[in-house]
């Protein structure tokens, strides 16, 4: 039996302790957060421990994986600590704030010989993992160019720090890093980005047009501050074209009348179903990955390089410009 | 009114003939077509005049000509027409170069006659709908838009750059441009643009992204790219997604259809039930004429979409933003 740690009481935090229940041969046997409120009702939920701080956890219950879901801004400390006790660590994208940051706690990783597995929960999630291979497998001729689409609410984190984009990223590094990840995975390497972003308060929105060395021109579209969730693929090559909308294929819907009467239950479905969530399939990947010794398929260089594409089209946006990406420099 | 069609190379011609030919007010009397097969056919399905010399085609009493000649052809069209005092509605783009679009404005106003550039997407009625709720501030302050105006590959003069100026740069950007500017009431500042030819082995670019920044500070991305594949259900689309501060609005111009899998041709088709923009587009130049009013859809609207596909080209060819200068 594998024994977990996951730190961090939010939303993704939340939901880790959720799938770990699934994920066979391993067990959540701390949960490390500040808040005294979420800590209790998290671990009281899951029958888990709670601990103010990890090296206590560390220190008072035997642990082999410290699963990381706190904000971007913290994770560097937490690998830290994970790094000095020799354990295994999952940490959700992104990596870090900044490339450069990314890099070293790789570095750091691998200088304690402990395995570190970064989230991007795209590469487990079967409407992308299909149509990767479908291009792949030559389904749209030759790759031509791409329309990815993601939308949510502006997320609403503890003390707003989605909000603080020394602590989040903003919406580039926090929820493109997604479709990046995703995009170098299918198209391999960036040459050139141009970014245009508008901010108020409560909407973040960034055009990104992503040229790859292969020629593959791609648009990106992500927003903070649309009404619900939404994603979308669209990729167009030479001989077809594969499109993709996560609203167009909700395999259930209910319609209640009377839904007001407040004595009638609720009937709630997930938009989503699928026997293993994407999450889950994650999890039980890094899972076996430790237990196997085994390289997983998303690199915690992969982690890093897609920050370093984040970086340069959060550049671009600022200064008005195409960035190019140089060979060499941070990645090698 | 009597009215004659300048060359049917722009299958937008038939459409445009079909509606001239309908109109109460209107008589469309006479096509000239440098192609005498293809004029002949169109002057008898439409019963009237062929005429294989552009001159003595002027020389009629026509009030008013449509031009659907080659992009490059567009100059010389216009001039003559608007030498002979004939009112124009030119298919788009205005031209392929900015220098002969200023010409063809300027000759139009010595001579006193009015050149509309054809815009139909502006007659979708969906889209009068967009530019209302935009304009009424409902939305409030408009920060970013996105818009595609995707096609097939058109194929035929379309690829060959001397007769279209270009590939689906020329054809495809000025559309939605036009619809930006017409919509928002805004000009281009800056330009950036990722062109390339991917899906095709033509001579001109099949596809690209096009990144702006409007005087106001919107961003805008438009991408005009012919990457609809041959069994796509339509020619293609007109979208997009208008954020302003309070809300977003997204239009598909072409959503009324109907959808039909059709085992004959052995594919999925969309059959188009909403009003027909041609059709506003001609009553809307037909009712200019008549009463002599300022176009709806003038000269510089054409000039102004134009510049950004120029200045599209060069950013593609510098890998640089290119700051627009308007004259």
């Amino acid at each position: 039996m594998t024994r977990i740690a996951v730190v961090g009481t939010g939303t993704m935090a939340a939901l880790h302790v959720e799938e770990w229940l699934h994920v066979k041969g391993c067990e959540v046997v701390a949960l490390v957060g500040r808040t005294e409120q979420h800590l209790s009702n998290l671990a009281a939920k899951y029958h888990v421990k709670g601990f103010f701080d990890l090296e206590e956890a560390l220190r008072q219950v035997e642990i082999d994986v410290v699963d990381i879901c706190v904000p971007t801004h913290l994770h560097e400390e937490v690998v830290g600590i994970a790094c000095m006790a020799k354990k295994a660590i999952i940490c959700e994208k992104p990596l870090a704030i900044s490339s450069a940051l990314a890099k070293k706690m790789v570095e750091q990783c691998a200088e304690y010989q402990v395995p570190l597995y970064v989230g991007h929960v795209l590469r487990f999630s079967p409407e992308y993992v299909e149509a990767r291979e479908q291009v792949l497998s030559g389904a749209i001729g030759k790759p031509g160019i791409m329309r990815l689409s993601r939308k949510g609410p502006y997320p609403k984190g503890r003390d707003d720090w989605y909000k603080d984009e020394a602590k989040s990223g903003g919406v580039v590094l926090d929820l493109a890093i997604h479709d990046i990840d995703w995009l170098r995975w299918t198209f391999g390497e960036v040459e050139r980005v141009m970014a245009k972003q508008i901010k108020r308060e409560n909407l973040d929105y960034a055009l990104i047009t992503l040229r790859f060395q292969s020629g593959v021109i791609c648009h990106l579209d992500v927003s903070w501050g649309a009404k619900s969730f939404v994603s979308s693929f669209e990729l167009a090559g030479s001989n077809g074209m594969i499109t993709y909308q996560s609203n167009d294929h909700v395999p259930i819907v209910i319609e209640m009348f009377n839904e007001e009467k407040e004595d009638q239950e609720r009937v709630a479905v997930p938009s989503y179903i699928v026997r293993d969530t994407p999450l889950k399939k994650q999890l039980q990947h890094f899972m076996d990955c430790i237990e196997n010794n085994e390289s997983p398929i998303v690199t915690a260089m992969d982690a890093v390089s897609a920050i370093y594409v984040a970086e340069c089209i959060i550049e671009s946006m600022k200064s008005g410009k195409p960035v190019e990406f140089y060979k060499g420099g941070i990645l090698n | 009114m009597k009215i004659g069609i300048i060359s049917f190379a722009h299958m937008h011609a038939v459409s445009y003939a079909e509606h001239l030919s309908h109109h109460p007010d209107v008589e469309l009397t006479a096509i000239w077509d440098e192609d005498i097969e293809r004029g002949s056919k169109m002057a008898e399905r439409f019963h009237c005049k062929y005429y294989s010399n552009l001159t003595s085609f002027l020389e009629t009493n026509i009030d008013a000509v449509v031009i659907c000649s080659e992009n490059v052809n567009h100059k010389q069209h216009v001039i003559e027409a608007a030498k002979m005092k004939k009112h124009i509605l030119c298919e788009k783009p205005i031209s392929t170069e900015v220098n002969d679009a200023k010409e063809m404005i300027r000759v139009c106003e010595e001579e006193g006659v009015i050149l509309q550039v054809a815009f139909p997407v502006r007659f979708v009625p969906a889209v009068e709908k967009v530019r209302e709720v935009v304009q009424s501030g409902a939305l409030g302050e408009i920060v970013a838009i996105q818009a595609t105006n995707h096609g097939q590959m058109p194929g035929g003069w379309f690829i060959e750059k001397e007769k279209s100026g270009g590939g689906a740069a020329v054809d495809h950007i000025v559309h939605v441009m036009d619809l930006i500017r017409w919509i928002k009431k805004d000009e281009v500042k800056q330009v950036y643009a990722e062109l390339d030819t991917r899906f095709y082995d033509i001579a001109v670019e099949d596809c690209g992204i096009v990144t702006l920044e409007l005087e106001s500070g919107t961003i805008v991305t438009i991408d005009p790219s012919w990457s609809r594949p041959s069994t796509f259900p339509t020619w293609g689309d007109v979208k997009m997604e208008i954020v302003g501060t309070n809300g977003t609005i997204s239009l598909d111009a072409f959503k009324q259809h109907l959808v039909l899998f059709n085992d004959r041709e052995k594919r999925v088709q969309h059959i188009g039930w909403g009003d027909d923009m041609d059709l506003g587009l001609i009553n809307d130049f037909v009712d200019c004429v008549k009463h002599k009013r300022e176009p709806s859809i003038t000269g510089e609207d054409g000039l102004r979409t134009l510049e950004v596909v120029q200045a599209a080209y060069e950013s593609n060819k510098l890998k640089q933003a290119v700051t627009l200068t308007r004259i």
